[in-house]
């Protein structure tokens, strides 16, 4: 034990008083040569051979003052610091190169980094409470195990959270929604509210930075109307004093008394949304929705006791679930309930996007290997250029293993700053990657501050990257040889071998990276084209919105006003309205069928739209049979509808449908007359299938107008913009005008997904192939470099310009050649995970392949083509004179 | 002169151990007696003796101080350690057995 304690002290002392056991070490090799000398002296030595004598018998004094110093052991500690100085002060010398191979890793870990971190926000992040690893979310699958994530009633939630007992405390949100409120009477801008059952704070875990959370006991006796704010509302709203508490806020026409402010890194549990104020759900939805098993709009969580038996709780919650729904749903494909981790939150977007970040993962991946490549490339140059340098090193004395380990210090100089560099890379191109997560009605807010796990992850492939794009050079370089160093005619054969593999590593990677692009080009340019079934070109959409002093009856006047305004302005051909979000991923279904022949097995689901005056004709829907709503259809409510040709087809088969009867069911039972038939229309996103595509048209009563006008114009949006404005505010009311768009760029929000990996692929694609070019740039320019004299001989020798010109063309198309019969297969396996995201192009589409497989040679071929005609423009004499 | 190298791998370690196990003494002092004892045949250059020391130091077998030598001068003076005592005692018997062994093949091969 002690001597360990005195080893340890030993070592602290060599490091910490290096002074001190350096002069020590002088003294006794001093005292040594003083004895020597004496010994010389009594021998009968002149004082002069005595000196010379104990100088030859001591040996060479620094190079054991070196070993002694290895004795001691810490010297690595010493030798680090001071191999990082020499480093740094290298890579100073040499400011060209050492920028471009940080720039290099910072671009390969700045893109790995923001896909990670948006990965890491949207996915793994834990939500800021205790213990979110006892968290569940309730999860509903269907029988193929796919998640079916379906909604259930409160009464559903009811039964599964007393199925759970005491062991777990399960708790359900309807989620956030973007409302308009008044705080304290004041009209606010739309808020964030999360409608939450009043345990959710307590199941959470969350507590409360003054006043109160919403408690269990919140919930009872038909609820009290409390609401809890968070800490950001807090500070933007109260400034962060107390006043807060007891004051109002009104959220869709019911007034909430705050009771208290959130913690404050809580802002709720999807991780991409921040809530502005909690209600209790018991208040603020319909009563019949607490009692119907109809209402399908809660998700549910629980937290476990830690002792808690998770599968014993799991069984109990499923057969809870589905005995529920063999009451109420026996009709209904049977779904079953499992336990979903959710200690990093609900992350719905996340797992929506799990596919795509996966694939852009992969492909920054792929870039930072390409950048690690051309980084190893470049340092196989230096290294290549410091031969000489080393030889010196080496024939002085230096062990391999020290000049391997300073090579690699400078590596990691290299490695961190190109981390530093890339870290602020990646903070920009997550803000951008966020950019293009969809919308929605909710503005999409992600942390995406990085924090350790991000720090460590960027740290771990950077230090990676430098060291492993760093080791074949520097194993190459600390083994070379005293001799050949010092010669000057050194050869690098293994230089080009080792260059041209990392080259065809490259011009593969890349190639894989551009026929993703091509894929998801062709994806978007099909998905641009796709017939959608209307004209969505000239088709603007909005959303006016009344403050909610304005009664039903104020709010249809200023409704009716507003388009007939509109209509009036120059350039609008029409305007009409619904008050289903179509384009913006909502909608409405019911189900319809032959009067008498209900069978709620059979596909009798139908999409209902309800739509204003001029529908058809402003969306330019065409008509297939029959006729559309006249505008008598509009004045009262008639029993009439409008089918499209798939419902048409599913019903009615080759009848004709015209004048046939639907019974539908919707808000109610009614049977209805179909009066026409129109072209089928993708309402509800190109790539959704709703309901089968089968479409019910209702007349909307005029006297109640509401939901998203949509405008035909030969005007831009830009310039029809304000003449809504003002068209609002003159049909008054306090009119105010929302979610001002076109429809395309609607249309075009549903392929968010496809929109973010390909227009992604494409920048990545283009990165590759830049780094691909110059990296065989650089191993062609250092062949020819290298084969000046071979030139010189051949041409002198009477080879004409043209075949030293096609030799070097050749190596590059070998090359090229080589990688393509790698990256091929490469791409094939690539492109199968954009299964489910290419349209109308098949995943090992060939001419996407040849294409990409064509352009990477050509762009090889004209980056061969400098160091070619170089080569082919040596001047033999001068080439033979330069050796 | 002979080199670090020229001595079994370990023997100056075991030398030096029994050298410091008569008495502490300074690096200078403890090549000297080397020299002496081994009839002048072991010439211990410093370049071997310090590391060997310094390592021997670093191993806790050996203890270092600052004492006045005989001649007057500071010197580094070394002195065995119970675990050096008991590393020597089993050094020993490797090498004995080791040269025993290696005497046995010297004469009968």
């Amino acid at each position: 034990m002690s001597r360990f304690a005195t080893q340890f002290r030993l070592r602290l002392r060599s490091l910490f008083r290096r002074t001190r056991v350096e002069q020590e070490l002088d003294e006794e090799l001093q005292y040594h040569l003083e004895r020597e000398l004496q010994q010389g002296l009594a021998a009968g030595l002149t004082p002069e051979e005595a000196r010379y004598a104990a100088l030859r018998a001591l040996g060479p004094i620094t190079q054991s003052k070196e070993e002694c110093r290895d004795m001691r052991r810490l010297a690595w500690i010493e030798n680090v610091v001071k191999d990082i100085q020499y480093a740094v002060r290298g890579l100073g010398h040499n400011p060209v190169f050492s920028l471009t191979v940080i720039l290099s890793l910072a671009l390969g870990i700045g893109a790995n980094t923001a896909v990670y971190s948006v990965m890491y926000a949207v996915l793994f992040r834990s939500l800021p409470v205790k213990d979110p690893e006892h968290l569940v979310q309730l999860a509903s699958y269907d029988s193929a195990g796919a998640a079916a994530d379906s909604s259930v009633s409160y009464r559903h939630f009811k039964d599964m959270k007393v199925a759970l007992g005491n062991e777990a405390e399960a708790f359900a949100t309807r989620g956030q929604s973007l409302v308009r409120a008044s705080l304290g009477g004041q009209e606010l801008e739309p808020i964030v509210v999360e409608e939450v059952t009043a345990n959710y704070f307590t199941g959470l875990q969350v507590g409360a930075t003054i006043g109160r959370v919403l408690l269990p006991e919140d919930d009872e006796a038909g609820g009290s109307a409390l609401a809890v704010i968070s800490h950001a509302m807090w500070q933007r709203r109260f400034g962060g004093g107390p006043s807060a508490i007891g004051t109002t806020v009104k959220v869709k026409d019911k007034i909430y008394t705050i009771v208290g402010v959130a913690a404050e890194e809580f802002h709720g549990v999807q991780a991409h949304n921040q809530i502005d104020v909690w209600i209790p759900l018991t208040v603020s939805l319909p009563p019949n929705w607490l009692s119907s098993t109809g209402s399908q709009v809660l998700a549910v969580m629980a937290r476990l006791k830690p002792e808690a038996n998770r599968a014993q709780l799991e069984s109990a919650a499923d057969a809870a679930f589905r005995h529920f729904r063999s009451e109420h749903f026996s009709k209904e494909p049977s779904l079953y309930l499992r336990f979903r981790p959710a200690g990093a939150g609900l992350s719905s977007l996340g797992r929506q996007y799990q596919k795509p970040l996966l694939i852009l993962m992969i492909s920054v991946g792929v870039i930072l290997l390409l950048c690690c490549a051309n980084v190893a490339n470049l340092l196989l140059a230096r290294q290549q250029a410091r031969r000489h340098e080393i030889g010196v090193r080496l024939s002085l004395g230096a062990s391999r293993g020290r000049i391997f380990l300073q090579l690699m210090a400078e590596a990691f100089v290299l490695g961190s700053l190109g981390m530093v560099c890339g870290l602020g890379l990646a903070f920009a191109g997550g803000r951008l990657l966020v950019g293009f997560l969809p919308e929605g009605r909710l503005p999409v807010s992600l942390d995406l501050t990085p924090d350790l796990q991000v720090l460590a992850f960027t740290a771990t492939i950077g230090l990676a990257a430098a060291f492993s794009a760093a080791l074949v050079p520097t194993l190459r370089a600390s083994g070379t040889k005293e001799v050949e160093g010092l010669g000057h005619g050194a050869r690098a054969v293994g230089r080009l071998r080792f260059g041209r593999s990392l080259v065809v590593g490259q011009v593969a990677g890349s190639l894989i990276l551009l026929v993703a692009a091509g894929l998801m080009t062709q994806t978007l340019h099909n998905l641009s084209l796709a017939d959608v079934g209307f004209d969505r070109n000239a088709l603007v959409a909005f959303e006016p919105s009344f403050p909610d002093e304005i009664s039903v009856g104020q709010r249809a006047t200023a409704f009716r006003e507003l388009i007939q305004r509109v209509e009036a302005l120059p350039g609008v051909k029409g305007a009409t309205y619904t008050p289903e979000s179509i384009y913006a991923g909502g909608g409405w279904a019911g189900l319809a069928y032959i009067p008498g022949e209900f069978d709620p097995s059979a596909q009798q689901q139908v999409a209902l739209l309800r739509v204003g005056p001029q529908f058809f004709d402003v969306l330019g829907i065409r008509l297939a049979q029959g006729q559309v709503f006249s505008v008598a259809d509009h004045q009262q409510t008639v029993r009439r509808v409008v089918i499209n040709q798939a419902a048409a087809r599913h019903y009615f088969g080759d009848r004709s449908p015209i004048g046939q009867r639907l019974e539908i069911r919707g808000d109610g039972t009614y049977t209805f007359e179909v009066i026409g038939v129109v072209r089928d229309v993708k309402h509800y996103g190109i790539r959704n299938r709703v309901c089968g595509d089968r479409v019910a048209y209702l007349a909307q009563n005029n006297e109640r107008p509401m939901g998203t006008v949509f405008v035909r114009s030969a005007i831009g949006p830009r310039g029809l913009r304000p003449a809504v404005q003002t068209a609002a505010l003159q049909a008054g009311s306090k009119m105010v005008i929302e979610r001002f768009r076109t429809v395309d760029a609607d249309v075009n929000g549903m392929v968010a997904k496809e929109r973010l990996v390909g227009t992604l692929a494409v920048v990545l694609a283009g990165i590759a192939i830049t780094l691909a070019v110059v990296g065989l740039y650089g191993v062609l320019a250092y062949s020819v470099g290298r084969r000046e004299r071979e030139f010189g001989v051949r041409m002198a020798l009477g080879a004409a310009p043209s075949i030293v010109l096609s030799m070097i063309l050749r190596e590059a198309v070998f090359l090229v050649g080589v990688a393509l019969f790698i990256g091929i297969p490469g791409a094939l396996g690539f492109s199968r995970l954009l299964s489910g995201l290419v349209y109308g192009v098949a995943l090992t589409d060939s001419e996407t392949f040849v294409l990409a497989s064509l352009t990477i040679a050509l762009i090889a071929c004209i980056a061969a083509l400098i160091p070619a005609t170089r080569a082919a423009s040596i001047d033999p004499a001068s080439a033979l004179r330069s050796e | 002169m002979s080199k670090p190298t020229d001595l079994v791998q370990g023997t100056l370690d075991l030398l030096i151990l029994k050298i410091l196990a008569l008495e502490p003494m300074h690096g200078w002092a403890i090549a000297h007696r080397i020299h002496q004892m081994s009839n002048d045949v072991l010439q211990v250059g410093q370049s071997a003796l310090y590391p060997a020391l310094h390592k021997l130091e670093q191993q806790g077998w050996i203890e270092a101080e600052w004492k006045i030598s005989d001649n007057n001068r500071r010197a580094k003076y070394y002195k065995l350690t119970r675990a050096g005592r008991k590393a020597m005692d089993k050094e020993a018997i490797q090498w004995e057995r080791l040269s025993a062994a290696i005497s046995l093949i010297v004469r009968t091969a």
